[in-house]
């Protein structure tokens, strides 16, 4: 994209949260919606700062915070090393595919809150059950991603290195891996945004900390002003990871949509 | 021994009910430059595939210095119409993939690369990434990513047929040269009757339904270029007996 029209689409992005953020003042300052469902930005801004200073049931803010950090971030790891090699090898390996794909095609469509009881039998009401349930959360689009890639490799590709002398595990690494690497990074895009989703799900049940925890928490008592911390906070870091991602990807794979 | 042998090969795609080719029998020499021509869907691009080992044949056999040929090698090279290049490596990575992955000695990887590099004009582009090169120098990344190897087979599947005229006389005049240091034995498939004449010392006509081997011809203007001919009837008339047997 043309970098005038690059800046006319950033600005139109910029003037509609402005636009929405500007409804938002009007709308509390005129008292339109009652505080309870709409608490003024003033009135957030003010619980943010409360909250990092004082916390939430007592754990710190920034507590919360680094707790749902941890799982989703150890979730996500352990779906990048397991469902990458899983999903390359799916795709290039047939007994392999055999053996794996029928299990994650059974995982992929069920709602993870559906076994998050089970986990919490099976590994307890601690840590491993809520960064397990994410684990489960993250690897259908990364296995999916990486599975998807290699069968829509080039065949020419696959040929052209045997005829150069490459071994099956040489073209693996060689050619199977970063042709698959784009869509890893897709995957991963998408493997964060439904982990994100299910964080909330699993501070939810047998928890007393996170920002999924605050936000379930709060909104017993109708405190929606720390609800809205706990939201702006999950939105925002969302973001800020899958900038963060696109960032990576371009600089790592640079060859994407070339030839 | 002849370098190739091939034997009343037979072959039918399994997606498809009618034969591919049928009773295809040749031998290529090592040394020489080999052109296929025939019509579209003869069946030029599956005897490659078979020769490069890709696909084995329902009947017949393809013997490479006296050995059943059954998977691909690095001893029968190929470059594809689209090339194939790797656009997450450069210009050297590319063409030093195949004796990597051979794990053959450093030292001599490069001094192979430095002679191709000069050969084919790329010193320039050793570290441009090949999505950056023109289709001409793409070309010349993919000629030198297979000479570099040393195949005793060298096959090229209609490989400048997408360049324009003037990129793809350099080509031919590139391709001369390596094939002249290297002494291996080229396969051309090409549609292009000119292409076929100047490059092809002896010409390979497929026809047929299924495609088969009709004849194999000593070309008499294997390097002379088709200006050099404008005023020679017996050159016209050579190239008329060509086209009419691959209608």
């Amino acid at each position: 994209m043309k970098k005038a029209a690059k800046s006319r689409y950033l600005l139109l992005s910029v003037a509609t949260i402005a636009v929405l953020l500007l409804l938002w003042i009007m709308a509390t300052s005129l008292k339109l919606v009652p505080a309870v469902l709409l608490p003024s930005l003033g009135k957030i801004g003010q619980t943010f700062v409360d909250l990092s200073r004082s916390g939430y049931g007592g754990t710190p803010l920034y507590d919360h915070y680094l707790i749902t950090m941890r799982r989703l971030f150890l979730a996500l790891f352990f779906a990048v090393i397991i469902g990458i090699p899983l999903g390359l090898l799916s795709g290039y390996v047939r007994w392999v595919n055999a053996m794996v794909d029928p299990l994650i095609q059974f995982i992929r469509p069920i709602p993870p809150l559906a076994y998050y009881t089970l986990l919490i039998l099976w590994l307890g009401i601690g840590e491993p059950s809520k960064i397990m349930l994410l684990f489960w959360a993250a690897l259908p689009p990364i296995y999916i991603s990486c599975f998807d890639a290699v069968q829509r490799i080039d065949g020419e590709y696959l040929q052209s290195a045997a005829s150069l002398g490459a071994s099956r595990r040489q073209i693996f690494f060689n050619i199977v891996f970063p042709v698959a690497l784009p869509d890893i990074f897709t995957g991963l895009r998408s493997a964060v945004g439904v982990a994100y989703t299910t964080i909330v799900s699993a501070e939810m049940i047998a928890s007393s900390s996170g920002v999924g925890w605050m936000i379930i928490d709060s909104s017993h008592y109708l405190k929606s002003d720390v609800m809205f911390v706990g939201i702006i906070l999950l939105g925002v870091t969302g973001v800020l990871i899958d900038w963060l991602l696109k960032k990576l990807a371009q600089r790592i794979v640079h060859w994407r949509g070339k030839k | 021994m002849a370098l190739l042998e091939v034997k009343d090969v037979g072959y039918q795609y399994p997606s498809n009910s009618a034969q591919s080719i049928t009773g295809v029998n040749l031998t290529m020499a090592a040394n020489s430059l080999n052109v296929v021509i025939g019509p579209s869907g003869i069946g030029k691009s599956t005897l490659l595939n078979l020769i490069a080992g890709y696909i084995q044949p329902q009947v017949g056999e393809l013997r490479m210095n006296g050995q059943p040929i059954q998977k691909a090698s690095w001893q029968r090279g190929i470059v594809f119409q689209d090339m194939a290049l790797y656009p997450w490596l450069n210009v050297t990575q590319n063409i030093t993939f195949g004796p990597r992955m051979r794990k053959m000695a450093s030292a001599q990887i490069e001094q192979r690369l430095a002679t191709l590099l000069q050969e084919t004009g790329l010193e320039k582009f050793k570290t441009s990434y090949v999505y950056e090169l023109s289709g001409g120098l793409k070309q010349r990344v993919a000629l030198a990513r297979e000479f570099i190897n040393q195949p005793d087979i060298l096959m090229l599947d209609e490989s400048f047929s997408a360049l324009d005229n003037l990129t793809r006389d350099e080509m031919h005049q590139i391709l001369l040269e390596l094939w002249a240091s290297s002494g291996n034995c080229v396969i051309v498939i090409t549609h292009d009757i000119d292409e076929a004449m100047f490059l092809g010392q002896n010409i390979i006509i497929m026809n047929g339904k299924p495609g088969t081997v009709s004849q194999t011809i000593t070309n008499p203007y294997f390097k002379v270029a088709f200006d050099e001919m404008a005023n020679n009837p017996a050159y016209f008339e050579f190239r008329k007996m060509l086209l009419q047997q691959i209608k």
